[in-house]
Order: C-alpha cells, then structure tokens, then sequence
C-alpha cells in the first residue's frame, strides 16, 4: 500500500536530482566597451567578465575618447589596505589585418621589461585558450620602480581563423572588426598581494569574452 | 482461425519464439562485429535491421494480447495488468525513439555557436546558391537508386522560373579521391600559362623532351623553360635537367682570366685539364620526398702543379651562390665560380599523384617544393568558392635573384650592418677576403641593387579533385561512398562527382559556372538550443600526460524563451534539458592547452523517455512486487 508512494519518490529523485554548477554569490557579470573611432558616444559593450563585488572599477570619461590604444579600456582598484592594493587594468589592441598584429608574447617580453629586474625562478608562462582566443599568461615577481612588484598579466589574441571570417563577412560592420581586437589583462601589486587575489584575477581572466558569439563562414 | 490466432500471438509459445529469435540475433550481432571490427556492419545486419523492428512489435502484440485475454479482468489480475502495462510503456517508448527520436553529432568551435547537428544515417547533398537565396539539402531515394531524382528536404522557397533538377548518376559505396593540381592529366594547370604537355619518362637515362619556352605573367625573369613530367624518379630527373641547363664559367680570381667556360655535364662528366691546374667538378643534389634539396652544393677542386683549390658553392636557401668551403681553405680561393643558363620550371608528378616542383634559376639557384596528397596548404578559395579553388606557392630567392657576386657584397653589407648576422663565420671570412682582397670592380650603380632583396615567385593552380570507386570494406565506418550528379537549370548543365563528407566541413565545389556550390555531407538538423562553447580542455593525471578527462564549458540557450544556462559538460557528466535533450562530450580537438578547440558533442533526444520509458519501468518493477506481495498472501 505504500510501495508505490515510495517508489514514486525514490523514482522522483533519481530523476530530477542534478548536479548544477552556480558562480558564488559575491561575484557578478560586468559588460565592458569596445574602443571608439574619435567619437567616444559611439562606444558599445562588447565584452563581459565575472567580478568580485568588492573590486572598485574605474572607467574612462563618457566624453573621453578611448581611441588611443595607450588607455585602458576599464581600471580596478583591488584590496583596500596599501600593503595588499592590486591594480588591474584592461586594454586591447584593434589591428587592421592578421598581419599588423603583434604577437601575444611579445607583450609577455614587453612587461617584463618593464622590471629593472626580476627573479627568473618566479617567472612562470603558460599558453591559454579561451573564448576563441589563444595567448600566455604570465606570473613574475621583481622590482619595479624600486618596489618589490609581482605582475600577474594574460595577453590574448582573437584566433586566425575568426580574424578571416570577421574580416571577410560582407558588409561586416566596425563592431565585428572590433571583436577581432587583441586585450591583455594585466594586474600588478605586492607579492602578497597578487598571491591573495590570484584566485579571483584568474577568475576573471577564464570569463572574460565577447558578448556575441563569433559567427561562423 | 482469428480466434486460433488470436490465441496464438498472446501465448507463452509466441513469447518464448520471440525471445529466442532476439537472443539469436543478438548473438549474431557480436559475432559479426567482431568478424568485421565493425559496429555499423553488425547494427545494420541485426538491431538495427527492419526484421529487429518487427521482433520488438511482436513483442508489443503478444504482451498486449496475453493482457487482453484476460479479460473479464478480477482483482487478482491487478499485478499482473500492472507488469504488463509497464512493459507495453517500455516498448512503446522504445519504438517512439526509434522513430521519432534525434541522435546526431554536433561540432562547435571555441568562441562560436551552433544549433545544428549531422544526422550521421542520413546522407544529403547541400547546395547554396550564390545570390544567398538558396539553402537547400536535397536526399536520396532509398539505396541510392541510379537516374533518380534528388528531392529537397523541407523546400520553403517559392519555384523560380528555371527550376535546377539534380539527378543521380552513379553511386559507390567506397571511393579514392585524388587531389589534382600542377599536372593535370597529362598536361600543366598553371593560371597564367597555357597546358603544356606532361611527358611520361620511365627512367633518366632515356632521352628528355626539350623545355617550352613560356612567359611568366607574374614574373620579371622572363623567359622560362618550363618542363613537365611523369615519373617516379624525381631525384636522378631533377639532377639531370639541371646538369644540362647549367653553363659553368671558372675565372683565376686576381687577372680575370678564364679557366674554364662549358656546360656542367661536361665539367661533371671528366677532369678538364687547365693551364692552371686539372678541374674536378662534383654535385651534391640529395633530395628527399619530405624534405626536398638538402643544402645542394657544387664542388669545384683546382689541382695545379704547386697547389691546390677547393671551393664548395652553395646552390639553394640563404646562402646560395655563396663558398660554403671547409677549413683548411676558407678565403684561400684562387678562383671564381660562376653558374649561368636560363631560367627553368620543371614539374614532376610521381605515380603516387604527388607533385614536386623545381626552379633553376638563371645564375643557378635551385629551389624545391613538394605537394603530396592529403598535406596540402596556402589554398585560395574565390569568391567563397564559386569561383574555385587554387593552390599557391611562393618560391623564395627566384625573383629579381643577383649573381654571386652580388650575394658576396650583400653579405658584406649585412655584416657591416648587423652583427647577429646568422651567416657562418666561414663563409663571411671568405667573403670578405674575396671582396676586399681582389675582386672588388663592382661598380656603384650595382651596389644599389643590393636594396632589392630577392623576391619569392608566386604561382597559382587550380585544384581539382578526381574520384574512382573502390571495393568496399567489411568495417563500414571507413567507406566513403561517391556520388556522380548532373545539374540542369534551364540550358545549362553539367556532370560532377563528389566524395562524401562526414564532418560536413570540406569544400563545397562550384556548379553550373558557379551559380551553386555543394558538398555531399550528412544531413543537417536544426534543434531547439544553441551551444556556445567558451572552453575545452583536456584534463591531465598529476604529474603525467596520461589523460584524466576532458571537459568542456558551455552557454546552453533555449532558442524558443532565449534563457541561457552555464553548463560544465565532461566524459561522464552529460547534460539534460527538460524536454529531453541530452548533450554528450565525445571528443576534443586539438588538446594543446595554448589551441584553439574544436569539440564533438553527441545529441541525443528521447520523447518517450518520461513520459512511457521511465514511467513503464516504473510500474514493471511495482507490478512485480505485487506479483510476490500477493502471492505471498494467497
């Protein structure tokens, strides 16, 4: 008499228990724009990544243009003690063909010129893959401007074969030249400091990506 | 008799007749698929055959018939109506699945999206058309029948005026494809320049035809020889042609005088005796299939009465024309080597339909390139490939070449400007010693030219592909069938053949003057979800390149509500929709981590599973506890 109400319930949970995987609660998506043409009210929303809630972000001026490769599309201000402060910028870099591209690991070679001097044992490079983007990440420590500095940074290139087919689509628009720009992410701080919020810099390197999908031929 | 038989398909006999005749088949099944290490062979000649359907609705009638017969149905029969129902719910589903159900393979690549996925079973020819109006699939008629018509799947456009007709020729089931380009048949495929006659050539010692004199549009070393042959010893033939082009024109290097001036065949053939000395002249011109002409070199040694010199110029790559001589005798030349003759291309097509090219320049450079089946790259498509495709190739160092002389004061300069020059100390001694120690009249309107680098020539062949049907095998996973088509659209018509394409990724190739292109792939199906694939790994034991699993992070979204879902799929955790879609990872390609990835997912739908498969199996198992709980109490 009661073997089919408990049937039923074993059945039930058999059925619908499920494994779900769920971001945690403290971190949310953010949109980031792509760079203007000169004309900074142009600018669109082209990328997105998983933010921690307690990172301070900064944006360039709505009336800034951020064509100039030189600024940061976005700045974050990590930590609030001086000790453990990281501060992680985003730029990337629109190309006009595959070939004016400069390759990820000479922004790797960049950076680290960047240090008067760095310990070679705490350099560590990895190539990556992500979103249809492939490049390096980088994790080194040494002095920069006279301070003891790690720098945890990730250079990304759009891959060629989606460069061929967002620059071949017929009537393709500035936005899908766009996507096919090149983005580092770069942050910088104490060692401890890295050390600390590595966990969520590399969070938010692995979700950080178009917003569109890119098309296919 | 209906009441006999009727009797008969509800019986103990009927079930017993059909259990056994499954089990025989299923037997059967391993037997074949290990005989033939083919699953599709053995599905197809048992499970997955039409009698196998029929078993399973013999089931279904005779559990369905035993129920029945027991009716006036008494309480007492409740467990037993309940099994029976759960097994009619089973089969029910079961046979909903087979016809109803999607199994299908999906293919995305990280950073895009799709919502189609290749119906393995069902293959289909796709057709687009240039003006984008035109998606289309056509199918087949069962068993590929010949001089049947194709029919569009699901046509939604409206009937043109010229409607185009596609009939099917000829169909194998196995086929070889061969990649044509460069040789053609028995004549050059070369844009720009008219077919030339390919001559078969047995073996090198058998008498040459002469070269064609031909002008490269694309070129300014105008003319060229150019040469075209069929054999399978490009080796001994590319060294002999070569030989007989060259003219070899010797100096002593302070008074200019001529030690030597004559073809290479004559120099190679026999010791020339000089005023200087006696002249022995050898040539290194090992080529391989993959590697081509490994560092081809002319030795020239000049054995006088008092002393003796040896120089080794360099015939291919960076340093050609260049004396690549070993210690003792680097700088101590005392002769210059200088090569002349025209301009040659000769193509050379081996009987495995691999084409090698070579180019003898007109101060005697050689430059090699091979282009074998399978391995081919630099392909241009025209025009999305209505126009076709071709196969380029940039010769380095053929265009706008300079003589020795003008490579030794290019090396001078490139020593003077940079110093992590690449060229070996050896060769920029002797250099140096050459150039500033005697010959040293090149005059300043040369030392110009030297801003001129050498220029790659740029050659381009249409590729074509070739189909000849080939026995079939028993594995029947590895048969590629053929089909031969004739479109017609109004006047216009024309005959291709096309190789089946089971990642429906290949070229789709031109019809009708390029109007349409196609390719012969599997069917595709839309589903009602689009997978956006953010990234694919593969997932390595600690400290091992053994792998531990593959996964994948994907944006599922449900095309009809637009909601997405993040979702980590892997080797052992599928992911379900609620109406049944289940997405399987099957395969991940390449699996460098620093790649871009492309992943295979298996897509696989029941309709039936919830509401008859799971329910039905629910009710067996409560039918059969009833069965003892009842029998128990009795």
């Amino acid at each position: 008499m009661f073997i089919f109400p408990i049937l039923l319930l074993i059945t039930g949970f058999t059925l619908f228990g499920c494994n779900r995987n769920e971001s945690p609660a403290n971190f949310s998506w953010q949109e980031f724009c792509c760079r203007d043409q000169g004309d900074p009210t142009t600018r669109t929303a082209m990328y997105r990544g998983k933010i921690p809630s307690h990172w301070r972000r900064k944006d360039p001026l709505p009336t800034e243009s951020i064509q100039d490769t030189t600024k940061a599309l976005t700045e974050f201000y990590i930590g609030d003690l001086e000790e453990e402060k990281v501060y992680l910028t985003l730029f990337t870099f629109p190309a006009g063909n595959i070939e004016q591209r400069v390759p990820p690991v000479a922004q790797l070679e960049r950076w680290k010129r960047q240090f008067e001097e760095f310990d070679p044992t705490s350099l560590v490079i990895e190539p990556r893959a992500l979103g249809g983007f492939t490049g390096f990440s980088i994790h080194v420590t040494g002095l920069l401007k006279g301070q003891e500095k790690s720098l945890l940074g990730f250079s990304m290139q759009l891959a060629p074969i989606h460069v061929q087919t967002l620059q071949n689509k017929e009537n393709a628009s500035t936005n899908q030249k766009q996507m096919a720009a090149d983005y580092t992410i770069k942050a910088v701080g104490p060692p401890s400091a890295i050390s600390r919020w590595e966990s969520e810099i590399t969070l938010f390197a692995n979700s950080f990506e178009l917003i569109k999908e890119i098309p296919l031929r | 008799m209906m009441h006999r038989l009727y009797h008969f398909l509800g019986s103990i006999t009927f079930a017993l007749i059909l259990i056994a005749t499954t089990a025989c088949c299923a037997i059967a099944g391993t037997f074949f698929e290990s005989a033939t290490d083919s699953h599709q062979y053995a599905a197809q000649l048992t499970y997955g055959s039409s009698f196998f359907s029929l078993l399973l609705w013999g089931f279904f009638l005779n559990i369905l018939i035993s129920a029945l017969r027991r009716y006036p149905f008494k309480k007492r029969h409740l467990p037993f109506l309940i099994t029976h129902l759960g097994m009619l719910m089973v089969l029910g589903g079961v046979l909903i699945k087979n016809y109803f159900g999607t199994q299908g393979v999906m293919t995305v690549l990280e950073g895009s999206a799709s919502d189609q996925i290749f119906l393995k079973d069902k293959p289909a020819l796709l057709i687009e058309s240039k003006n984008g109006q035109l998606t289309q699939f056509y199918t087949f008629s069962p068993n590929f029948s010949r001089y049947s018509l194709l029919t569009p799947d699901n046509m939604q456009v409206e009937e043109p005026k010229e409607p185009l007709t596609i009939t099917l020729l000829d169909y194998a089931p196995n086929s070889y494809e061969t990649i044509e380009t460069w040789i053609k048949g028995s004549y050059t495929s070369i844009f720009g320049i008219r077919p030339v006659p390919a001559h078969l050539a047995i073996s090198s010692t058998e008498e040459l035809p002469l070269p064609i004199q031909v002008m490269l549009p694309q070129s300014h070393e105008n003319p060229w020889n150019l040469l075209a042959l069929i054999s399978d010893s490009p080796e001994a033939l590319a060294k002999k042609i070569y030989t007989a082009s060259i003219t070899v024109t010797v100096r002593e290097i302070s008074s200019k005088e001529q030690i030597y001036h004559g073809p290479l065949t004559t120099l190679l053939k026999e010791n020339i005796t000089t005023p200087y000395g006696k002249l022995k002249t050898r040539l290194d011109f090992t080529w391989s299939l993959l590697k081509g002409c490994e560092q081809p070199t002319l030795f020239i040694e000049l054995a006088g009465q008092e002393k003796e010199d040896k120089v080794a110029i360099s015939l291919g790559g960076d340093d050609a024309l260049l004396n690549r001589n070993d210690f003792p005798f680097i700088g101590k030349g005392r002769m210059t080597i200088d090569l002349s003759a025209t301009s040659t291309l000769l193509l050379l097509k081996d009987l495995q339909n691999d084409v090698h090219l070579f180019v003898f320049t007109k101060y005697g450079q050689i430059v090699s390139s091979s282009y074998l089946q399978g391995s081919l790259d630099t392909i241009l498509a025209y025009d999305d490939g209505h126009l076709g495709y071709s196969l380029e190739i940039k010769l380095p160092h053929v265009e706008k070449t300079l003589n020795r002389q003008m490579r030794e004061l290019q090396l001078m300069s490139a020593m003077q400007n940079d110093r992590d020059n690449k060229i070996s100390p050896e060769i920029l001694l002797s250099g140096y010693l050459r150039n500033y120690a005697t010959d040293s009249d090149v005059s300043l309107a040369s030392k110009d030219k030297l801003s001129e680098h050498d220029l790659p020539l740029i050659l381009e062949s249409p590729l074509s592909t070739k189909h000849r049907a080939i026995p079939p095998s028993n594995k029947l996973e590895q048969n590629i069938p053929c089909i031969v088509l004739r479109f017609k659209k109004g006047s216009q018509e024309e005959v291709i053949s096309l190789r089946y394409d089971p990642t429906g990724s290949s070229f789709k190739w031109p019809v009708l003057n390029g109007e349409f292109i196609v390719r012969f792939q599997p069917l595709l199906k839309e589903i009602p979800y689009r997978l956006r694939l953010r990234q694919a790994r593969q997932i390595n034991y600690a400290t091992s390149n053994q792998t531990f699993s593959y996964e994948s992070d994907l944006i599922i979204t449900e095309i009809p509500s637009n909601q997405s879902v993040e979702s980590q799929i892997s080797m052992n955790n599928v992911h379900e929709t609620w109406d049944g879609y289940r997405f399987y990872l099957s395969d991940i390609y390449p699996p460098d981590k620093g790649a871009l990835k492309r992943i295979q997912i298996v897509v696989n739908r029941d309709p039936a599973k919830y509401l008859m498969t799971y329910p039905g199996a629910c009710l067996m198992v409560l039918g059969i506890l009833l069965l003892f709980f009842r029998k128990r109490k009795t």
